[in-house]
């Protein structure tokens, strides 16, 4: 079990990112290496994603679902699932809050943590780390592009 | 130099390895090459959880996977009440699992498919929901209140399996707190793996038709896996075949009885076809038996003099999530109790705590006695840190406390009666060898030079030859062993065992040692092993016992034959059997030497001119039962280099004299011992199955889970000593043990050595050169 943690500014107001993190088909399309994803309900999703981690390459399907903390400031994000002999959890926590130096942009403040069990741990071990903490932060580094993108054609 | 094997009285020579020619040659005949008519292919579905509860296994997917022909599951094997298996140990084993997972990597569906991919395909597609629950991989954690119980199907609510305790506990407390010199080491024995070449696996072939079941398997042990497949499958023994091929290795692993086992023979039986299982190298070294795993604390007492007064020992035993070591009964914690070494402890106390944790069951003895190298290691080690402590050299403190020859047989004071040895003399063989007195001289310079040079000892004493009856079996059945000996007219001769040889070179040994005892050439004689229904019961191979055991009942089924041909040669002689001497090769009349007969023309006369009345044949079985267990012993000695600049460790020389009792084959001595030497190197420096909090296993596999190849491993320079162990038929003792027990301990004496200087006085194995590159910068000598 592995604890991740981020900033990132988004040049847009909190309102269009919370918006967006509440949809489940904008953080579906959000995942890195997503082959699939199926909306389930307006909070969860299932989605098939790729994930190579070293010498090791394995198709996972992943359940997500968004909670609602407290709105429009804080939400959780749960992933779980696996596939070929894999186990995947992650828990994320998300604050929005106004960006101190841009009004009109909005910081998120987001911590992850993340268990993996099987031959991707086992056998990237060595790599697993660096490569689970690139795959989360390449997570929200959608979300911002998806949300820049949303808020310029808005 | 190697001779060919047709010298008359051929004990003690270095006859080449009859085994050989076919095996160098890539005609040996191994688990895989076998290749049935309608044969199927097994794959099993593994947890990726190390501790989670089964909610759901869907299946749907998998079986429309082409090829796929049938899966079960644990259900499927509890309404068959085959969901749980004994394990050796006497504890009880998930087949599949019912409906928790305890370690990653656990058994939890078998796919049965018409080709080994399809059945692969068909594993990936088995979906499982589980549910992680908090995972134990701290044994010491696992025994505290907090801790969740992870073997929920005991009665006892807790992660204690058992506690093992030996020798008089009061007297060795009073002893060390009389003792005016204490030491007290922690030292822990990391979980390894025999990781053999060969993985294990089988060929289950169930014929409906006669009911008859024969099972290829990678057995160490193929009469125990018979017996154990009857009592969990309720198959009729005498129904069941167990022919155990060429093995490419084994070391303790293929002892046990695995899931995969049961699994194919029980796909076997619903599906009436031959059904092969086949793990892949991870599924070995994640699954399958590993070894060591003890987590020890000695302390020594001593005198000023450096006289040892008392030993105690309290050790906790990572089991995983099943006891599965393959332990004789009465020993939980196997041969640990001979901790006491070659020393003479007046007082000991030993105690095991076994634990449950979420981790591949396992604790084999590989290539080890049963916990002899854990124990070996902890004395030798300890016994460092005292001569550290005294100021004395480890050569002179382990020479005024041998056990001296004159005191044997020796009774130890944890139980165990040593038959034979002459230690001084070994260690000075092995010093001699090294020159241990201009070695101490050049590093002395060396030191003052600033290099970092160790020279590390080990004498240690092993205890082999599971056993004598009246102590050890393994779930109930004595672990005597067997040979069956038929000559046949021409002279020539077949000699079947109860052991399984795995490269120890029993066709060449027991060969030559059955030609000594008959007359007969080595080449004269075919030795075979591995078929339950051709040789006679016996419990494997394994834990150095072949000859102590096995090779005590063909020489003894030879005299058996002997005292027979007595008789015919007489006929043949026309004198009195009282009047017939045997002088090796030919029984002739006392007093006449000329008029003789031999082994071949009493063999040819056993057929065709039998004395009046006598039955006619020659042949003869023996169950041996030995007296006494062994005790080989040996001095070994390291020599180590470190590299300030990447903390890397050289062997410079190493050393190993053994004495292993009469030598039946020298050069299959030397090999056992080059085998297992580098097999403690990289147990020393190389290997370790580490485990994060998830339980992920981190090395199951080649890349990290590393073995010694010719580039790594270190000259080994060999020499022997040559005591016989009195009770057993030819003085044999075993060796193919040795090296392993003894080494590991020499290696790190020697690190420590060359970095004592500067206040180290541990390190733990294995010594990666990153933990000995921390250590130099801790001290200030990283470069």
């Amino acid at each position: 079990m592995k604890t991740y943690s981020g900033t990132l500014v988004v040049e847009a107001p909190i309102p269009l990112v919370w918006d967006y993190l509440m949809d489940p088909h904008e953080v579906g399309a959000a995942m890195p290496d997503v082959i699939d994803y199926q909306v389930e309900s307006p909070t969860r999703l299932k989605s098939k994603v790729s994930v190579g981690v070293g010498p090791v390459r394995a198709k996972l399907d992943l359940g997500v679902e968004i909670q609602e903390l407290e709105v429009p400031v804080s939400a959780r994000l749960l992933m779980s699932g696996g596939g070929m002999g894999n186990g995947v959890q992650l828990e994320s926590t998300i604050a929005l809050l106004q960006d101190q130096d841009e009004p009109s942009h909005t910081r998120v403040d987001w911590s992850a943590t993340v268990t993996v069990s099987g031959p991707l741990a086992a056998l990237g071990a060595r790599l697993l780390d660096s490569q689970v903490k690139k795959t989360t932060e390449q997570v929200f580094d959608n979300i911002r592009r998806g949300v820049m993108q949303k808020h310029v054609s808005s | 130099m190697a001779l060919e094997a047709t010298e008359k009285s051929p004990l003690g020579k270095a006859i080449k390895r009859k085994e050989d020619p076919r095996l160098i040659r890539g005609q040996g005949r191994y688990l895989d090459d076998i290749v049935l008519p309608r044969m199927l292919y097994m794959a099993l579905v593994r947890s990726p959880y190390a501790h989670a509860r089964i909610k759901s296994i869907r299946l749907d997917e998998a079986r429309r996977v082409p090829g796929v022909k049938a899966i079960i599951t644990g259900e499927d094997l509890a309404a068959a009440n085959l969901a749980w298996m004994p394990t050796l140990a006497g504890d009880k084993q998930m087949v599949l699992a019912a409906g928790k997972v305890l370690f990653q990597y656990q058994e939890v569906a078998a796919v049965v498919a018409e080709t080994r991919a399809a059945a692969e395909d068909g594993a990936q597609c088995v979906e499982v929901d589980y549910e992680p629950l908090q995972v134990v991989v701290d044994p010491f954690f696992a025994l505290s209140s907090e801790a969740p119980v992870l073997r929920e199907d005991r009665e006892q609510k807790d992660n204690h399996i058992w506690h093992w305790a030996v020798g008089d506990q009061g007297a060795a407390d009073e002893a060390l707190a009389k003792s005016p010199v204490r030491v007290k080491e922690k030292i822990r024995m990391p979980r390894v793996h025999p990781a053999p070449i060969e993985p294990c696996g089988c060929v289950a072939d169930y014929q409906k038709s006669t009911g008859k079941l024969t099972w290829y398997v990678t057995s160490q042990a193929p009469h125990a896996h018979r017996t154990v497949l009857s009592l969990v499958s309720g198959l009729p023994e005498h129904l069941i075949h167990v022919i155990s091929p060429d093995v490419g290795g084994g070391f303790g692993n293929k002892v046990p009885v695995y899931p995969g086992y049961v699994c194919a023979v029980v796909l076997s039986l619903q599906l009436g076809r031959p059904v092969k299982w086949v793990e892949s190298r991870s599924e070995n070294i994640a699954t399958t038996n590993f070894a060591r795993d003890y987590h020890m604390t000695a302390e020594i007492g001593a005198t000023e003099e450096g006289i040892v007064t008392a030993l105690k020992v309290s050790t906790v035993a990572d089991h995983g999530a099943f006891d599965a070591a393959a332990d004789p009964t009465r020993f939980p914690a196997g041969l640990f109790s001979i901790v006491t070494g070659s020393y003479r402890f007046p007082q000991a106390f030993a105690e095991v705590d076994g634990v449950y944790t979420n981790k591949a069951p396992g604790g084999v003895a590989y290539r080890c006695s049963f916990r002899v190298t854990e124990a070996s290691f902890l004395i030798e080690r300890t016994m460092q840190s005292l001569a550290l402590k005294l100021g004395l050299d480890p050569v002179e403190l382990r020479r005024r406390n041998f056990i001296r020859p004159e005191e044997f047989p020796y009774n130890s004071p944890l139980g165990w009666t040593y038959d034979s040895g002459q230690y001084e003399k070994t260690l000075q063989k092995a010093m001699s060898l090294i020159d241990y007195d201009g070695l101490r001289a050049e590093q002395a310079q060396r030191r003052e030079r600033g290099e970092l040079v160790g020279i590390g000892v080990s004498t240690f004493t092993e205890i082999v030859g599971a056993g004598p009856s009246n102590t050890f079996d393994i779930l109930g059945i004595k672990m005597f062993d067997s040979c069956e000996i038929r000559i046949h007219p021409t002279g020539k001769a077949i000699a079947r065992l109860g052991t399984r040889h795995q490269g120890q070179g029993h066709e060449t040994t027991f060969a030559q040692l059955i030609a000594h005892e008959l007359g007969l050439s080595a080449a004269d004689i075919l030795v075979e092993e591995g078929d339950t229904d051709t040789a006679p019961y016996g419990l494997g191979t394994y834990a150095s016992r072949s000859t102590p055991t096995a090779g005590g009942a063909a020489a003894l089924a030879a005299r058996r034959i002997r005292q027979k041909a007595q008789k015919i040669a007489a006929h043949l002689l026309e004198i009195s059997p009282d009047d017939t001497e045997w002088d090796g090769i030919h029984f002739h009349a006392k007093g006449l030497e000329s008029r003789q007969v031999s082994m071949v023309d009493v063999a040819l006369a056993a057929y065709t001119n039998l004395p009046e009345g006598m039955e006619p044949g020659l042949e003869a079985t023996f169950y041996y039962d030995p007296p006494n267990l062994t005790f080989p012993n040996g001095a070994y000695i390291a020599v180590v280099s470190i590299d300030r600049g990447t903390g890397q460790v050289k062997v410079e020389r190493f050393v190993a004299v053994d004495d292993c009792g009469t030598v039946i084959n020298p050069m299959v001595v030397e090999g056992q011992v080059h085998g297992g030497l580098t097999e403690g190197f990289g147990i020393a420096f190389m290997q370790e199955i580490a485990f994060d909090e998830d339980g992920n296993c981190l090395a199951p596999n080649f890349m990290e889970y590393l073995v010694p190849t010719a580039v790594e491993t270190p000259n080994w320079e060999t020499g022997r000593t040559e005591t016989p162990s009195p009770h057993h038929p030819i003085g044999a003792k075993g060796v193919g043990e040795s090296p392993n027990v003894g080494s590991p301990a020499a290696f790190v004496n020697a690190v420590v050595d060359a970095l004592s200087p500067h206040g180290v006085t541990n390190v733990e194995i294995p010594m990666f050169p990153w933990k000995i590159w921390e250590i130099l910068s801790q001290h200030h000598l990283a470069r």
